[in-house]
């Protein structure tokens, strides 16, 4: 321990990946203090308003809450409809594959989690919102569900594969102690390996509610834009944050106090993914230790 | 009782246990003998079908335990694995408690009322109660190497297998810990089967019944042991060894 410390010091390579780390977190934070200088003038006006009001008038007065309500169905949904097919697939393929089908499963998710989110929009325009429209009897399929299960479907791959890692990456050892005591391979896996890599999985599932929280385009190609707060109906269109900035900035630019209530949005935005981010890689860091 | 018959073990086309034939009587103790690498775990996973999630693993001939073969098709593996108990060479405690460790592999087979009757017993059995009766709630993975190496021993009796295998139980304990251990499987023996493996022929001999040379898959015929004086520690035994053999 002590000796890789004090070899890191010495190495110039790594007084050079320091200064890049330190790079990046300047640019983080002068991103953050951008972000916060933009909507100053917003939060000034309206102060804790701003994040409470439920209306979002361009002249009258700027409410975040429909789309941060939107924001916390959506990636809820998501996540609570994502968790037991990721997590019985992840079980899945570290447990039961052989070495040969469990590459290749790895490597069509790892292909699967970058496919761009535009790609997957407009699979969720082609079916995803006839499909929810038809099956729910809706007149319009553009709703917050629709972009919730489009989401879950974007982020499975990745939260899949990672917490397939996490599983993986427990030592067989203790596979085998466990079988030798005559557990089944399903008890060994609920009950030996799973709880080793909870930390890992947790990771995974938060890294993967970060870019939900984030995505622009897919959603709102399905959401439906309509800035209202939903009470707790999920088939009725929405607005998320990503949405709402994706659909105005572009208008919005240099004309006021607009701009600087989406400035605020995206801060809102930036300090939770943030966080959700931050600490899903500490929880996998833990994990891999 | 255990039976071979033309038993074979291979890796693919290596065969590590050759054609071994021989039966090891019902509550005795038999110890292995062998060079690194000549089957002897081998040979104790091939009994507990340990083996089976390795691919190319292959076995001929018959295993029989208590007149049953355990490479029929039909046979109940966990039940097997039960019965048949391998305590490993390297000690592996799961990260829990010492108490979830001990009644680890019979959680789903008894009331959680009997547990810490058995945690108890397990853990007297195996000279590790008075060490740890203050702590059982804290992690097993705080435990010294030799502790653990007993946890698992506690954690594979609380199973209440006929047959206990175990491949050097006392590779990682000092000699005060190893002379427990032997005490304690001697004091087993009249309720199980066991097999030991070591690479220490005073321990073979001080300890087994009947003593096992394992050389190019083959077993050298029954060494039945030699000059036996009883009641010596194998730690007297070294150093008597030593006084004998000065270097
Ligand atoms: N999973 C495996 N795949 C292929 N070969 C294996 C496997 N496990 C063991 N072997 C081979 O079988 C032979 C016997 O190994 P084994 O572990 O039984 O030896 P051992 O007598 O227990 O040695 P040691 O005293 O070092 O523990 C070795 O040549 C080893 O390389
Ligand atoms: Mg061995």
């Amino acid at each position: 321990m002590h000796a890789s410390i004090g070899a890191r010091q010495l190495e110039p390579v790594g007084w050079i990946f320091a200064a890049l780390n330190l790079i990046f977190l300047v640019s983080a934070m002068g991103l953050g203090i951008f972000l916060v200088v933009e909507s100053v003038p917003i939060l000034r006006l309206e102060g804790v308003d701003f994040w409470l009001g439920d209306d979002w008038w361009v002249g009258e007065s700027f409410g975040a809450l429909p789309m941060i309500c939107g924001s916390l169905m959506v990636t809820g949904l998501a996540t609570l409809l994502v968790l037991p097919v990721a997590l019985s697939g992840a079980l899945f393929t570290s447990e039961y594959l052989s070495p040969p089908f469990r590459r290749r499963v790895k490597g069509i998710m790892e292909l699967l989690a970058g496919v761009p989110g535009i790609i997957y929009g407009l699979l969720g325009v082609s079916f995803l919102t006839v499909g929810v429209k038809d099956a729910l009897n809706l007149l319009d399929g553009n709703t917050l569900f629709t972009a919730g299960l489009l989401l879950a479907i974007m982020i499975l791959p990745m939260i899949l594969t990672l917490s397939e890692d996490a599983l993986h990456s427990v030592s067989s050892e203790f596979r085998e102690a466990a079988e030798s005591l005559g557990l089944t391979k399903l008890q060994t896996a609920l009950r030996v390996v799973l709880p080793q890599s909870v930390p890992g999985i947790v990771g995974a599932v938060l890294l993967g509610i970060g870019r939900a929280m984030g995505e622009t385009i897919a959603v709102m190609l399905v959401v439906g834009s309509l800035d209202r707060v939903p009470g707790f109906n999920l088939f009725a269109s929405g607005q998320t944050i990503p949405s709402k900035l994706g659909r105005e900035a572009a208008e919005a630019l240099g004309s006021g106090l607009h701009w600087n209530a989406l400035m605020a949005l995206g801060f809102t935005l930036f300090l939770v993914v943030a966080i959700l981010t931050f600490s899903g890689h500490l929880f996998i860091k833990r994990n891999s230790q | 009782m255990i039976q071979f018959k033309n038993f074979v073990a291979a890796f693919g086309g290596r065969k590590v246990i050759r054609a071994l034939t021989f039966n090891l009587p019902a509550n005795s103790i038999t110890a292995i003998i062998g060079a690194s690498g000549s089957g002897k775990t081998t040979l104790l996973r091939a009994l507990c079908r340990m083996n089976d999630r390795v691919k190319n693993f292959r076995v001929e001939g018959n295993v029989l335990i208590d007149g049953m073969d355990i490479y029929r098709p039909d046979t109940d593996v966990y039940a097997l694995r039960r019965n048949v108990g391998l305590v490993f060479q390297k000690p592996c405690v799961f990260p829990k408690s010492i108490f979830d460790n001990a009644v680890f592999g019979v959680k789903e087979k008894m009331h959680r009322k009997e547990y810490p009757d058995l945690v108890e017993k397990v853990l007297r059995e195996v000279f590790l109660w008075e060490e740890v009766k203050d702590r059982l709630g804290e992690k097993a993975t705080t435990l010294s190497q030799g502790q653990q190496q007993r946890l698992t021993l506690a954690r594979t009796l609380a199973v209440g297998p006929q047959v206990l295998l175990m491949d050097e139980p006392t590779s990682s304990l000092d000699p005060k810990s190893t002379a427990a251990i032997e005490k304690l499987v001697q004091s087993l023996k009249s309720r199980h089967t066991i097999l030991w493996v070591t690479h220490q022929h005073d321990q073979a001999h001080s300890i087994a019944d009947k003593v096992l040379i394992i050389e190019n898959g083959q077993i050298a015929p029954f060494e039945t042991p030699v000059a036996r004086p009883e009641q010596s520690s194998s730690f007297t035994r070294v150093l008597q060894n030593v006084q004998e053999y000065p270097e």
